[in-house]
């Protein structure tokens, strides 16, 4: 006997059935799909996490080799970092290799001519002094230097001449150094924002203008980690030195300096420090 | 009257073996050429194997039809199980002799000795897996000597391998094997045989689909094909006469087609 409603009824079970699978499958791949989508954004930002750490270690990889290269102010950066302290009281540790090479290059030393003539433009490349502010500054450090390098102010006669004056106008000088201490935090702020040797640059120029030469030495030493070619940095770093009294570090530096470039500055300041015209 | 058409053709797929329900297909009629061709080769046997519902007997029956106005030919559609029955019914169908004793191998080899014909006799036995192994051995000594000619058909089955391995394999001359149909052999089958049967209507509603369908659920098996077939116009039928609606008279319903098969065992819901 042909029962058909119950046939439609088992067909239609039967045809759940037949589709369960089917619906099971598209709901895994949507839901797989999802999922695809959720966690992409993820996986894709640790890759790029990752890359970014492997490019930041490839380069500093790379500084590596490149500052090994430049071994003696390498050395001497490290050294005046880690200790500062010792530097301002001109004790300063200078490591047994640090010094081997220096009596290496001492001993290999070549002479070359004279070139004093070049003096007297010496004042003229660093504009960046400026000697009508310099009394001010020498006044208001006179106090802290005074101290640590008290040779360094009866050296100067000419800031001790120009002294007689400032104390006349001491008014208005003191306004104008606010304003040029705001001047320079707001160059140092900017420094730190963008990272420009060249404004780390004028900081160390003015620092060593105030005759704040530990500042120096750290903006200088900035300034050539940024960018190792620029002459005056180079100059400013190794002044500072001087005036920090490490002479057979600057001088040092300034040979290594040398052998990578033909500045004439470098090489006046290098003569002048030997023979100790530059203390 | 659109039910009385799905009746007819309801009856198209009895299963029954009828010589003039025999549908030529391209790879059947190839073989079937290749068995009327051993025929007539001096063959001491012929084995005709497949599994069941490819045709068998069917192409068996079709030789018979065709010979037996040609040729003495005897077709036995049942087996024959006892050996004195089965020996008694050949002396009686070939030789016309009726013995009232019991008739033993030794008897039966005297007796046709007497008997001369022009062609050898052909005895089709189909279903041989069912004769017992001392008959099948019978069998084969009365086709070594050459008064007989057998064309038997087996079922293809690892059992009856072994059998056909054991009393036919040195025997046999000729082996020819039927297959399943396929799609294409399906569909036209299908349609050939609505049309011999003048259901044209009813035969250009299969498609493609719906032999796809067919021959998933039967595997293309000709025996299978006309119970899901025989089911399915049942179904047509039903719905003709209580609900005309749900019928679509351009194709046959998938639909109907599963539930035909779910009636009939194909699918298990």
């Amino acid at each position: 006997m042909l029962n058909v409603h119950d046939l439609e009824r088992r067909w239609l079970r039967y045809k759940i059935k037949s589709y369960v699978p089917h619906f099971l499958s598209i709901v895994l791949l949507i839901s797989g799909i999802f999922l695809l989508f959720l966690y992409l954004p993820y996986f894709k930002s640790t890759t790029e996490i990752k890359t970014i750490v492997q490019k930041e270690k490839n380069e500093t990889s790379i500084k590596k080799t490149i500052l090994k290269k430049e071994v003696t102010p390498l050395k001497v950066k490290h050294e005046v970092q880690n200790k500062p302290t010792k530097m301002e009281h001109s004790s300063l540790e200078v490591p047994q290799n640090t010094l081997d090479h220096v009596t290496q290059d001492k001993k290999s030393l070549v002479l070359t001519p004279s070139l004093h003539f070049m003096d007297n433009i010496e004042d003229n490349l660093n504009p960046y002094v400026d000697i009508e502010e310099e009394p001010i500054v020498i006044e208001s450090n006179l106090q802290e230097t005074q101290s640590s390098t008290p040779s360094q102010v009866s050296e100067a006669p000419v800031k001790s001449e120009v002294n007689v004056p400032v104390q006349q106008k001491t008014k208005g000088l003191s306004i104008t150094k606010k304003q040029e201490e705001s001047d320079l935090k707001d160059v140092i702020r900017r420094f730190k924002k963008n990272k420009n040797p060249a404004l780390s640059l004028f900081v160390a120029k003015r620092y060593y203008a105030l005759e704040q030469y530990q500042k120096s030495y750290n903006y200088a030493l900035m300034t050539n980690e940024l960018d190792k070619n620029i002459d005056e940095s180079w100059i400013i770093f190794s002044k500072s030195l001087v005036k920090l009294g490490q002479h057979e570090l600057a001088t040092l530096t300034l040979k290594t300096y040398l052998k990578n470039s033909k500045s004439t500055q470098a090489e006046i300041l290098l003569r002048k420090i030997e023979s100790g015209g530059f203390r | 009257m659109k039910s009385s058409f799905y009746l007819s053709s309801k009856e198209v797929f009895l299963d029954v073996v009828d010589a003039k329900e025999y549908v030529q297909l391209d790879r059947v009629s190839t073989l079937y050429q290749s068995l009327k061709d051993s025929v007539k080769k001096p063959l001491k046997m012929i084995l005709l194997y497949g599994k069941p519902g490819t045709g068998k007997s069917m192409m068996l029956n079709k030789l018979y039809e065709e010979l037996k106005d040609q040729q003495k030919v005897i077709m036995y559609h049942t087996p024959l199980v006892d050996e004195v029955e089965f020996l008694k019914s050949l002396a009686r169908d070939i030789y016309g002799v009726r013995p009232f004793e019991e008739l033993n191998f030794t008897q039966f080899n005297e007796l046709s000795e007497h008997y001369e014909f022009e062609t050898t006799p052909l005895v089709l036995l189909d279903e041989a897996q069912l004769y017992s192994t001392s008959l099948m051995e019978k069998i084969r000594l009365i086709s070594d000597a050459r008064k007989i000619k057998f064309v038997i058909t087996l079922h293809k089955t690892e059992k009856e391998d072994i059998i056909a391995k054991e009393h036919f394999q040195t025997r046999i001359w000729e082996s020819l094997e039927l297959h399943n149909a396929s799609p294409a052999e399906l569909k036209i089958y299908i349609q050939k045989k609505l049309m011999k049967n003048n259901c044209f209507d009813v035969a250009n509603m299969f498609d493609n689909k719906n032999i796809k369908c067919i021959h998933k659920l039967t595997s293309g098996n000709y025996r299978d094909t006309n119970k899901l077939l025989d089911s399915l116009f049942s179904l047509y039928d039903w719905y003709e006469e209580n609900q005309p609606t749900k019928i679509n008279y351009s194709n046959i319903s998938t639909k109907f087609i599963e539930m035909a098969a779910i009636r009939t065992g194909f699918i298990n819901a």
